[in-house]
């Protein structure tokens, strides 16, 4: 039989935001209304279609001491008289949701009960929790903290001891993948028979998350690669273009490297499961600020020094390109090409035929002005930067969460990439040259820069969150 | 499965790949990508196939897919199509400008012999001058030498433009998303495979070319009478030329006789033109010599070495043609097929679990006729809170709203006291009683038993007597009486509205600018 855990509780204590989060499924309906779910809804684990384990949302509980009132009544609550509460009260309309709740237990379900510890224990959970515990199930307990308020929580974990296998402190708004990881482990002490597959989901569960930090290596090795080869051309009537011709140029420029950006991190969103909904970034992130801002090239990517060091930068570049302000003025991405080049390379869609036109001496009359590829040595560690601070917040956002406009006080990194080493830059540096020149040597820089990357993504996400950290302080 | 991969297959995995990046569903493709590899391994398949093993299975079931969905063509096929086309073009072209050129070479009006070397500087030199470039250059430099050169590009342009034309039609039939994947294939991605195919297509042209001029030159030998005949300004001997010829000959004179390879030093030498002197006194014997000598030039100077070309390059294409996993997008496809699909995610939602309609309601502000005085009443309070409310304790906060508490009860303590509390409560008449107020945490989600519970205390007791459920917020440190949030009570509002009862009337124990006020 497939192992079944039912999460269980009162009403509004975020079942089913602990399901969205630890199925990473945000299509879970969480609603700050009571008794939004009035049926079960069945989560499966499955590993390339075969289902490991199951869990189950339910209703919450209705009339809690009306039904342990029935139930001890009973000397024996075995799964016999389960059925015959079930029998009695399925067709009364306001015990709908307490047998709903009660089915998954008939087929076999361990429980886990969740309850919101922010707030003070009540007759009704003390209730909830004895029927439970009379069930004989194995089970386990939650504790959901909707507000920052721990006042309780001995008083909660007291009563858990009395009624549950085990419990845990589990934020459904703010669990990262290690808290998700530690629940799934945690569900193997409630019975022995379960370890098995609970192993299994386990190890793939890390396998999966692995895989998909892989792949985000990978769409940030593609956004790289699009963003610093990037370039915009257009005909200019003289050699020599007008500011109006460059600052229109430019602005094409970023508007298509923002856009770039922007789908490269909604890729990265999708591979972490945030299909539905568009969160909102913390309130004080600094991807606020728009990639060409001041702000953004002064506090991400690496420092002048370091760039100096990892042999990144000529002197023209280090002059012209390290200042940066906002506008662009001065990011040394404008390039103007006479002649042939840009006309004949438009045509045909080679550079190759343009400058080999050239190379023949041929002149049209005509002149271009090139915007890009943006060969400044910070601009793809601002890109980096912005790329990790993105998916430090999409892997924490935790998929039960729908309060948007709130900031769970996180603290977010300013950027990572100005603490990796000189040896490290070195070989980065080489690599963003050979994206930037489309160079076959590509291959040989990147493997390392897909190690440095994906080591950088594997500390993010073995990171603490804030709760975890309170947890265990 | 051969694991030999073709133009149009490498087109359509281009193709296929392109369509899955801008869709960007990571899981459904990975869902989707790994059921290919796991039908291929249930098919009987090797247990671990070779990455590119892996993509020809992932191509198949992708192009059968494309098909299954009514898809007008595939775009391999329709352009390897267009490729054959514009290589027969290529092909026919070639012949025409070789017989043309042919044609026009071979007028001989019999006053003068055509020039040996003026046949060797139009037809053989040029064309070994651009072999010795073509390998030099790919030998000094092999990856540049790979790159399309400025008539590579155009041919790439006039080959674009010649599959535009020919699949106008089925191309408009497509989506906006897949004629743009189209345009970007044959743009961008075909170009960086295209070498080779256009290689091969110039080297048609050229083996056209040589066709024509050797079959114009057969032609015109075999139906006209042509003398061929060398002069020069330099003292050139033929002494001299005859060394010049038998080395030129080489390829062949080992081959055949040295009668058919080349002329002799005398046939030579009675082929030789002198204006002043006229062509009277020259052999027949000998200005007809020359020709099995230009025939196998153009045959190992000119159709062979672009023969030894065609093939050098239909291998070099082959090889060329393989998916280069090192590309992430290509290494990203190998990926999801070997790696086991684990899913969290719930089917679709079938049942709709959407309760109560949420309606922001207004508070009661006139809650229970009470007059001037205070109004005598029963307190039910919730046993969780009922020993933090003595009798004074509640007279002191229920006195603003003009109630005046006669006396306490327990509630909420299990089902069967509540059963108890209501029996006690129906054997009140108006006499004992004026009403009743019940205290409630509205932080506490509603439930089905609590709200019953009001309703059966209303059923329980006369119609004339007034019922008010008063809110208490979440408890704070020191006082469990705190006001209750706005949200709480408007969750609580349509719960006791549905009840339909108009004698329970709603109210906050603390409105919100009584705040201070709170006794501790």
């Amino acid at each position: 039989m497939i192992p079944e855990f039912a999460i269980l509780g009162h009403p509004n204590e975020g079942k089913s935001s602990v399901l969205s989060t630890l199925s990473e499924d945000d299509s879970v309906r969480v609603s700050a209304t009571p008794g939004e779910t009035v049926a079960c809804r069945t989560f499966p684990v499955t590993i390339d279609g075969k289902e490991i384990i199951k869990f189950t949302d339910t209703p919450g509980f209705q009339n809690p001491q009306r039904m342990l009132s029935e139930l001890q009544k009973q000397t024996d609550v075995s799964d016999i008289r389960l059925e015959e509460f079930l029998q009695n009260n399925s067709a009364l309309t306001e015990m709908h949701d307490d047998c709903e709740l009660l089915r998954p237990l008939l087929r076999g379900a361990g429980i886990i009960y969740v309850a919101d510890g922010s707030r003070p224990i009540r007759n009704v959970d003390i209730a909830e929790m004895e029927i439970l515990r009379l069930t004989g199930k194995p089970r386990m307990a939650i504790l959901n903290c909707k507000e920052d308020d721990d006042l309780y929580l001995d008083q909660w974990k007291t009563e858990f001891r009395r009624h549950f296998n085990s419990s845990r402190i589990f934020n459904a708004h703010s669990a990262t993948y290690r808290e998700r990881i530690r629940l799934l482990e945690a569900l193997k002490s409630i019975e022995q028979d379960w370890q098995g597959p609970l192993d299994l989901v386990v190890a793939s569960f890390k396998k999966d998350w692995q895989s998909r930090s892989n792949r985000t290596v990978d769409i940030i090795c593609e956004m790289l690669s699009s963003c610093l080869s990037h370039y915009v051309q257009s005909s200019i009537a003289e050699e020599k273009a007008t500011e109006h011709e460059r600052q229109k140029l430019f602005k094409q420029y970023t508007a298509d490297i923002r856009r770039l950006e922007q789908k490269y991190h909604q890729q990265i969103r999708k591979l972490f499961k945030h299909n539905i909904f568009s969160y909102n970034l913390p309130p004080h992130s600094i991807l606020h600020d728009d990639l060409f801002d001041q702000q953004t090239w002064k506090f991400l990517g690496v420092k002048k020094k370091q760039i100096i060091l990892a042999g990144g930068a000529s002197g023209a570049a280090i002059a012209a390109g390290l200042d940066i302000a906002a506008g662009g003025a001065s990011l040394g991405v404008f390039t103007s090409i006479g002649g042939i080049l840009g006309a004949l390379g438009a045509l045909y869609g080679g550079k190759n035929i343009a400058a080999k036109t050239k190379a023949l001496g041929l002149q049209t009359g005509k002149f271009h002005l090139q915007v890009g590829p943006n060969e400044n040595p910070q601009f793809p560690y601002i890109l980096l930067d912005r790329a990790l601070i993105f998916y430090n917040h999409t892997i924490n956002w935790a998929h039960g969460r729908r309060d948007y406009n709130t900031d769970l006080n996180t603290v977010e990194p300013k950027g990572y990439t100005r603490n990796w080493s000189v040896s490290s830059l070195k070989e980065y540096s080489k690599y963003f040259r050979s994206l930037q020149k489309e160079d076959r040597q590509l291959e040989k820089f990147e493997e390392g820069f897909k190690r440095g990357v994906l080591e950088c993504l594997n500390t993010i996400s073995s990171e603490c969150s804030d709760h975890e950290k309170n947890n265990y302080n | 499965m051969k694991n030999i991969w073709h133009f149009e297959d490498i087109l359509d995995f281009y193709y296929f790949v392109q369509l899955d990046t801008e869709k960007g569903e990571e899981q459904h493709l990975h869902q989707r990508d790994r059921s290919y590899f796991l039908q291929a391994q249930n098919k009987g398949y090797t247990a671990k196939p070779s990455p590119q093993h892996c993509l020809r299975i992932w191509l198949k079931n992708r192009r059968a897919k494309e098909l299954n969905n009514a898809a007008p063509f595939l775009p391999g096929d329709a352009i390897r199509e267009a490729h054959a086309i514009f290589r027969l073009i290529l092909l026919i072209g070639g012949i025409l400008v070789g017989c043309g050129l042919g044609f026009s070479y071979f007028v001989y009006t019999g006053k003068t012999p055509l020039n040996v070397f003026q046949f060797l500087t139009i037809f053989i030199i040029p064309q070994l001058l651009i072999i010795i470039i073509l390998v030099v250059r790919a030998a000094i430099s092999p990856t540049q030498s790979r790159r399309l050169s400025s008539l590579g590009n155009l041919l790439h342009s006039l080959y674009n433009r010649l599959f535009f034309t020919l699949k106008k039609k089925t191309i408009q039939k497509l989506s906006t998303e897949k004629r743009a994947n189209i345009t970007k294939i044959l743009t961008k991605e075909q170009g960086s495979l295209s070498f080779w195919p256009l290689f091969l297509a110039s080297q048609l042209f050229a083996l056209g070319f040589n066709i024509g001029i050797t079959a114009v030159t057969l032609l015109k030998i075999i139906t006209t009478d042509l003398a061929f005949g060398w002069q020069s300004t330099l003292q050139l001997g033929p002494e001299n030329l005859f060394s010049i010829v038998k080395f030129i000959a080489l390829p062949w004179s080992w081959l055949l006789s040295a009668d058919f390879s080349y002329p002799s030093l005398l046939q030579i030498e009675g082929s030789r033109i002198i204006l002043k002197d006229s062509i009277q006194h020259l052999l027949t014997q000998d200005l007809t010599s020359w020709w099995p000598f230009l025939l196998l030039c153009l045959l190992f100077y000119g159709l062979l070495p672009r023969l030894v070309l065609l093939f050098f390059g239909v291998f070099m294409e082959q090889r060329s043609f393989t998916i280069h996993l090192q590309q992430n997008k290509y290494k990203a496809v190998y990926k999801r097929m070997v790696t086991p699909f684990f899913s969290t995610q719930a089917s679709p939602q079938k049942t709709k679990t959407v309760a109560q309609p949420f309606v922001p309601v207004q508070m009661q502000k006139d809650p229970a006729p009470v007059g001037s005085g205070q109004k005598p009443v029963l307190v039910l309070i919730p046993d969780d809170i009922y020993t933090n409310c003595s009798l004074p304790a509640i007279e002191e906060l229920l006195r603003p709203h003009n109630y005046q508490p006669v006396e306490r009860q327990r509630i909420f303590k299990s089902y069967d006291d509540d059963l108890e509390v209501l029996a006690s409560l129906s054997e009140m008449s108006r006499h004992d009683l004026n009403g009743i107020v019940v205290l409630l945490e509205a932080w506490m989600a509603p439930i089905k038993e609590h709200i019953r519970f009001l309703h059966s205390i209303t059923e329980s007791i006369p119609e004339n007597i007034a019922m008010s459920v008063l809110f208490l917020g979440r408890p704070s440190s020191n006082t469990i009486f705190t006001p209750p949030d706005g949200n709480d009570i408007q969750i609580w509002q349509p719960q006791v509205s549905n009840l339909n009862d108009k004698v329970i009337f709603l109210e906050p124990l603390f409105p919100k600018k009584h705040d201070q006020q709170t006794p501790s």
